[in-house]
């Protein structure tokens, strides 16, 4: 038993150190093009640079919010209900709440220079500070305890509802702040126009190597929750067995 | 089910004795920081009334969940067989009751601290109404995911309010727009406010069954 | 408003050196966690 247990962490690592090498070479290559490789941008000159940040932080967070959700109702669905699903929404949840907080401080990084101001009331920012408190709140949910059942079902219909709510959001914001437009910070100058080949490789290496990242990263967080929470019912196990004085039924930790 | 929830409310008070003076102090705060000579409070008044409504909404639902707590009433509804969905349903009626007494008094307060002509009541009534049915729904969702929860009391209200942004934009837009005299433009937001909360009321009919079996 | 586009440096570098700290710090950290499980399931298991 124990040997299958350790056979099926191999297999489902098997491979994984390849991805997450690539990955890092790909972002570390992203770094040195973004910083030092790819030509001034026209209007912006250097500030642009932001862009090969803000553009995959700000794909991965919708990316990992959409995974969540899919998982939730993967999990919800009686017929694939599975914890792998619930594993999944939870390491996503995570993965995409720390990319939208990267996104709005890179925002507001690039915004300062470039508009002269760190925040603007301007409908997708705003929707975006929304999204990250919602997530927030969603990952807080998942930390409450109970079985890996109850939580699975709980932060399934909370992945959802959260889900559901981000087109209301936008929906109802961009309503908002079309109403007092004539303040607005954008104008011709600030669009970017990336005809560059340099430009465009670089933002296609970003986007391709954060995503890589992220993928590699949600496995192995995946692969965490679920060793914590066997171990965690394995100690429950001894405990009761203890308790009740019987000798230790050494069931193994299986993923 | 409504009426149970309502019938131990009414007995304990704790939403009318407590969340509405919460409410009223809250306005009257308000006015201390805003200069309340100048002309700000009732261009600005739908906000405050809103945002009012919501902090004081938060603590009514977290009443309506330790009300069921502490009555061990979950484990009686689940053996009493009921359909989750139409428990959902009950308890929503149960906390739109309540929050419609609290804007009651609330709006009085209002439009008499901040000295508001009242217009567009019509819209009024139906833009509080259809926001009240979108904070019910979506508290008492929230309400039973974090039940039995240690830190109910501080994950609810961070749960709720981000969900909510939609019905305090919206309802302060009616409102404004209803105040000044402009109904026409309130309607889209109303319509906003109706389609929240006809959404999240199907939404939490379809979850409350399951939550209720496993929560 | 005049912008001074010459002179942002500080802030990209800002944006590059907060999304690799982020992202370095986690995996790190994820890293180190799993090491740490994986070796505490081998133990139980034997």
């Amino acid at each position: 038993m124990s040997k299958q247990a350790s056979g099926r962490a191999q297999t489902v690592n098997a491979g994984r150190p390849w991805l997450g090498l690539t990955a890092f070479a790909g972002v570390s290559a992203t770094f040195v093009m973004g910083l030092v490789v790819a030509p001034k941008d026209e209007q912006q000159r250097d500030a642009y640079r932001l862009l090969y940040m803000h553009v995959p932080a700000a794909w991965l967070a919708y990316l990992a919010f959409t995974v969540t959700a899919i998982a939730s109702a993967l999990y919800l669905v009686p017929r694939t209900r599975h914890l792998r699903w619930d594993y999944l929404a939870g390491a996503s949840g995570e993965l995409g709440v720390m990319f939208t907080a990267l996104m709005l401080a890179g925002g507001s990084l690039w915004g300062k220079p470039v508009w002269g101001q760190w925040w603007a009331w301007e409908a997708r920012l705003t929707t975006t500070a929304i999204l990250l408190f919602l997530y927030l709140g969603y990952l807080a949910l998942r930390r409450i305890g109970g079985s890996p059942q109850q939580r699975a079902t709980r932060s399934a219909i909370a992945g959802l509802i959260a889900f559901i709510d981000v087109p209301i959001v936008h929906f109802s914001v961009s309503w908002w702040a079309t109403l007092h437009q004539e303040g607005s910070v954008f104008n011709d100058k600030m669009q970017l126009h990336i005809r560059d080949g340099v430009m465009q490789f670089t933002l296609l290496l970003a986007v391709a190597s954060f995503t890589l990242l992220y993928v590699w990263m949600c496995m192995r967080r995946m692969e965490l929750l679920a060793l914590d929470e066997g171990l965690a019912e394995r100690e429950l196990q001894l405990a009761i067995d203890e308790r009740s004085n019987r000798p230790a039924t050494t069931n193994p930790v299986t993923v | 089910m409504c009426a149970k929830d309502l019938r131990i409310e009414l007995r304990a008070r704790v939403v009318m004795a407590q969340v509405l003076p919460f409410g009223v102090l809250v306005l009257i705060l308000f006015a201390f920081t805003l200069d309340p000579n100048s002309a700000i409070l009732p261009r600005i008044a739908p906000g405050l009334f809103w945002i009012t409504v919501l902090l004081s909404s938060i603590l009514a639902v977290g009443r309506s969940i330790a009300v069921e707590a502490e009555h061990g009433a979950r484990d009686a509804l689940r053996l009493s067989g009921m359909d989750g969905g139409a428990i959902f349903l009950g308890k929503v009626a149960a906390v739109v009751v309540q929050l419609l007494a609290l804007e009651l008094v609330l709006i009085v307060a209002t439009f008499m601290l901040y000295s508001i002509d009242v217009r567009g009541l019509e819209v009024l009534v139906i833009a509080a109404i259809s926001a009240t049915i979108g904070i019910a729904s979506t508290g008492t969702v929230y309400g039973v995911l974090a039940s039995g929860a240690k830190v109910r009391e501080t994950l609810v209200p961070l749960l709720v309010l981000p969900i909510c942004a939609p019905v305090l934009l919206g309802a302060t837009k009616a409102f404004e727009s209803a105040l000044a005299g402009r109904s026409g433009e309130a309607w889209p937001w109303v319509q906003l406010l109706g389609a929240f909360g006809a959404l999240y009321l199907t939404v939490g009919f379809i979850a409350y069954g399951t939550l209720m079996e496993e929560a | 408003m005049s912008l001074d586009y010459e002179h942002v440096w500080g802030y990209v570098l800002g944006g590059y050196g907060l999304t690799a700290g982020a992202l370095g710090s986690y995996a790190f950290w994820l890293t180190k966690k799993l090491r740490r499980a994986r070796r505490s399931v081998r133990e139980a298991n034997e």
